[in-house]
């Protein structure tokens, strides 16, 4: 009894702590994130680039061009990943639901390469467009194809019709590839999910789609949280499902085709937060958004630092640390939640 | 209807097994009888006996294989090609280098990857020589004709026209090609102070930028020649093309820089800049190279080929625009 009253006032504190010190960790990634890298700039020099930029100093060029822009990208694909993750969790009740699980990644990564290698559509305005075309696409698929399996829609079939469109469309992207290996080849890295040279068109044309995004997930929150205690009771407490559950796919949609257009398909990153998320602030949704929202920018500037260092002056695709650290961590929810 | 049926699929690989066996039993002890036979090991530690004069080869790499054998005056029966259907079929890099592709030619296009066994057996070949990247079962091919497999990262990839020359015997081939190297290298040490020459290649594409030592027919160029290079370059893995942080883009600069464009995929050198500006805005203040107009773009079909015709071509391309005038040193 008294065990769980002390454990109550602990996880109170951590609520209510648990942000500005999220944030602060926010400010300190951040700025650790444009203070290294490989080449080294004494952090006065970084602290007079942001203040008064030369550009002449090449010191203030890698800190204002090159790191600064790549932070700006690693907060808002983390964070953006890490809600949808959080939303897809909280309507379909599935604990390894997230956009790269489900296929959504790679839907709108093919759509995006077909387009861009067919049909030579590089104005980046179009592709945030096609990247919601492709994980709408994907998303109906996989749903209808899990629902049509004997037991309908459970966590289990929408993973493996996940698994299956993955490989399926990851299947076609090769062998577009193949086909015509030049045009491909100009998307060899973005595959693999990248914040390195991003142009910042893509990111002024995505900066909507994130923000309606996140908007439309932050004010469904208190729903989707209904919805996470199954439908019946979601029904009880006056949530409208299936408007709400169109509603945050809406949301899911935005955010992931955002993501894939600035930094291609970055695996995991849906997946690990939101769970970190609810270790923290529990099963609302309320505070499990923007909570996933704050820990996902920490995750990726912190995880982007790691892809610059480690092997530098080699730089490691950010997606490819994501999956390394992210596919363990699926294992383990399998083997712990299924 | 009918259905899939697995027993019918593994039926079907055992037929192309069994009829590629017939084809090797029916040809083999004829080649055996007609030709001398010597015993070689091949890059996987393989013995392969094969003919000490072949007369019927068939290549498993286009840019690896196919083209030093025509540049030593050797035309294989069938060819690796890149396209996924025979009218669409050609010799990667072929045309502008050696003149010679399928549509010109008696070579017959034999796939892409992989190499198809059914083509290959039927140009009773007495030789196939194939690299490790082509993905066709060397069991398979084994079957048909003796089959040396080449590994490239395991070799200097000019040595595979000394190996090349000794399965074919056309040694005396490959050291003509040598010597009229040797002219273009002897004459750029004579013209220019190579030495004191820092000559750098980088390359910018999507948003990175990416170094490989040496760098196909610049690189060896650059070597041979005594040019000096950039450290990072230098001390980086031969053979790999390796991502380098945008942030250490001074550390590639060079008195020269020579980057190239793929003239295949339709870029040009404005793409090449494009690409540059992608990794850094406004890379050329940044550059002493392109600050002083001491930027080249090459082709990279050329320039990145493993050929002697590129070769002798970019050693005199860059006695040319190297040697021909003034410039500013990057200062120390």
């Amino acid at each position: 009894m008294l065990a769980g009253y002390v454990w109550l006032i602990f996880m109170t504190r951590i609520t209510w702590l648990g942000m500005p010190v999220i944030l602060t960790m926010m400010v300190f990634a951040f700025g650790w994130h444009i203070a290294v890298g490989a080449k080294t700039v004494p952090l006065a020099d970084v602290f007079t680039a942001l203040t008064s930029y030369d550009r002449t100093n090449f010191d203030h060029v890698v800190v204002v061009d090159l790191r600064l822009p790549r932070a700006v990208y690693a907060v808002l694909v983390g964070a953006s990943l890490s809600v949808a993750g959080a939303l897809m969790q909280g309507i379909t009740r599935n604990p390894l639901a997230e956009p790269g699980i489900l296929g959504l990644l790679t839907g709108a990564s093919f759509v995006v390469v077909l387009a861009v290698g067919f049909f030579r559509v590089v104005d980046p305005v179009w592709i945030p467009l096609l990247a919601a075309i492709g994980a709408t696409a994907t998303a109906a698929l996989v749903w209808g194809i899990a629902a049509a399996a004997p037991g309908g829609s459970t966590p289990l079939t929408l993973v493996l019709a996940g698994a299956a469109i993955t490989a399926f469309l990851g299947a076609f992207i090769a062998l577009a590839n193949l086909l015509d290996q030049e045009s491909f080849e100009a998307m060899r890295v973005w595959l693999t999910g990248t914040l390195a040279g991003r142009s910042t068109d893509v990111l002024l044309w995505s900066l909507p789609w994130m923000i309606g995004g996140l908007a439309l997930a932050f004010g469904l929150a208190r729903q989707v949280t209904a919805l996470a205690m199954g439908d019946d009771t979601a029904v009880g407490l006056g949530v409208n499902v299936a408007k709400i559950k169109a509603l945050a796919m809406l949301a899911v949609i935005a955010l992931t085709a955002a993501s894939v257009a600035i930094a291609g398909p970055m695996g995991f990153v849906g997946l690990v937060i939101p769970h970190v998320a609810r270790l923290i602030v529990g099963a609302d949704y309320r505070l499990i958004v923007p909570f996933s929202a704050a820990l996902g920018a920490v995750y990726l500037l912190l995880v982007d630092i790691a892809a610059r260092m480690v092997l530098a002056p080699v730089e490691i695709s950010t997606g490819l640390v994501t999956a390394l650290l992210g596919a363990p961590f699926f294992v383990w929810l399998v083997r712990a939640r299924l | 209807m009918t259905r899939f049926n697995p027993k019918h699929a593994l039926g079907f690989a055992a037929m192309k097994l069994i009829l590629a066996a017939i084809v090797m039993v029916l040809i083999l002890p004829v080649q055996a009888i007609a030709q001398d036979m010597r015993t070689v090991v091949d890059d996987t530690g393989v013995e392969v006996t094969i003919p000490v004069n072949p007369q019927r080869i068939i290549s498993g790499h286009d840019l690896v294989i196919t083209i030093p054998m025509i540049e030593l005056g050797v035309f294989p029966v069938g060819s690796h090609g890149r396209g996924e259907t025979l009218d669409e079929a050609f010799i990667r890099g072929s045309a502008p280098l050696t003149g010679v592709d399928f549509d010109n030619s008696d070579i017959e296009w034999v796939g892409n990857r992989p190499i198809e066994v059914e083509r290959i057996a039927a140009q009773n070949p007495d030789l196939i020589i194939t690299t490790a990247w082509q993905p066709a079962d060397v069991e398979q091919l084994r079957l048909i004709a003796p089959t040396f497999v080449v590994d490239i990262s395991t070799r200097d990839e000019w040595s595979v026209f000394d190996l090349l020359a000794d399965l074919t015997g056309t040694d005396a081939s490959l050291k003509l090609l040598k010597r009229r190297y040797q002219i273009q290298i002897d004459a750029i040490r004579d013209e220019i102070d190579t030495g004191a020459m820092t000559i750098s290649t980088i390359h910018a594409y999507e948003g990175q930028l990416f170094a490989y030592n040496p760098y196909g027919t610049i690189g060896k160029v650059l070597i041979d020649a005594g040019f000096d290079r950039p450290d990072l370059i230098e001390n980086a893995k031969q053979n790999v093309i390796e991502e380098f942080s945008a942030e250490l883009m001074p550390e590639f600069d060079g008195d020269f820089i020579i980057t190239t464009y793929r003239s295949s995929a339709g870029d040009t050198p404005d793409a090449v800049r494009d690409y540059f500006e992608g990794v850094l805005p406004g890379y050329c203040d940044v550059l002493h190279a392109c600050r002083n107009d001491q930027m080249y773009f090459l082709s990279r079909a050329e320039a990145a080929a493993t050929s002697y015709a590129a070769l002798i071509q970019t050693a005199y391309t860059l006695r040319t625009i190297l040697g021909g005038r003034t410039f500013v040193p990057l200062a120390d």
